[in-house]
């Protein structure tokens, strides 16, 4: 549901309130680029689908009826944008390749367990790390688009999960399955990219 | 009961997002106060989520700015008088 404040500043913008509106621009603008980036191919690209995003929001603003927070509305039509103009191919790894499954004995413990990498990335440091984070990005990109969309959401943008039930209108189960899946097919990825190569048996 | 490594590693998410019992949610966290391997698989998760964030950047540029401005205008110029409420 949408709340008074956003009420209000439906009003002011009907109203014509250019300084309302460019406030509105100034917080969202750069998560709509940010997110359309994920679907579409270049950056030009984004920045246009973020544009006909907001063309699309004041076209629809007299008509808005409340049902669910300006910003869950406002995320919807970008997602709905950027995923109709995506040209990006699937380029996911095969499947198996980052799989978890045959990493465990009958037993269900590490039979190959997860390796070292080889640039040091804690929680503290690892948002620093140029390399990490271009790592991702591009691992990020390869993720199945449903995937890609609640990691997008939840770790790049913050949201809570049940903003993000509400924008892809996804159920909390649902929205849980789709992180866990999505990250831990980020950490394979970047375990094949960083892993220390496996040390070769010492000889006897 | 305190899960295996696959049953820990598939419900981490869960648990990361404060799901489960507590008796549950104890047996996890004495398995990776004595597992090493799912530690690191922590660990690396948790850099992976702060790396993440790093993605975030960004601000409207200025002739951006000026051209939904623009948009924003000439659209309220183009309302109906019924729908400005007054």
């Amino acid at each position: 549901m949408s709340t008074s404040a956003d009420q209000a500043l439906i009003r002011s913008l009907l109203r014509g309130d250019e300084a309302a509106f460019a406030a509105l621009v100034d917080r969202l603008h750069p998560r709509l680029v940010r997110l359309s980036r994920r679907f579409v191919a270049s950056d030009a690209a984004a920045e246009d689908a973020a544009q006909d995003t907001w063309q699309a929001v004041l076209q629809g603003l007299s008509g808005f009826a409340g049902r669910c927070a300006l910003d869950t509305w406002i995320l919807q039509i970008a997602l709905n944008r950027a995923r109709s103009r995506g040209v990006r191919d699937a380029r996911a790894r095969p499947l198996d390749e980052l799989e978890l499954e045959g990493r465990f004995s009958w037993l269900g413990v590490w039979k190959d367990p997860p390796r070292r990498w080889r640039i040091e990335a804690s929680p503290e440091t690892a948002a620093a790390n140029r390399e990490l984070v271009a790592l991702l990005a591009e691992a990020l990109d390869a993720l199945p688009d449903q995937q890609r969309t609640v990691v997008v959401l939840r770790d790049v943008e913050l949201l809570s999960a049940a903003e993000v039930c509400a924008v892809l209108e996804l159920s909390e189960e649902n929205q849980r399955v789709l992180l866990h899946r999505g990250r831990a097919r980020l950490r394979s990825a970047l375990e094949l990219a960083l892993a220390d190569p496996v040390p070769a048996p010492v000889p006897a | 009961m305190v899960p295996g490594c696959r049953t820990l590693i598939t419900e981490l998410t869960a648990y990361e997002e404060g799901a489960g019992s507590g008796l549950r949610r104890a047996g996890v966290k004495l398995h990776l106060a004595v597992c090493g391997d799912c530690s690191r698989y922590l660990d690396q998760a948790r850099a992976l989520r702060a790396a993440l964030g790093a993605l975030a950047t960004g601000a409207v540029a200025p002739p951006i700015r000026d051209r939904l401005l623009e948009r924003f205008r000439a659209w309220h110029a183009a309302l109906p008088p019924g729908e400005t409420g007054g």
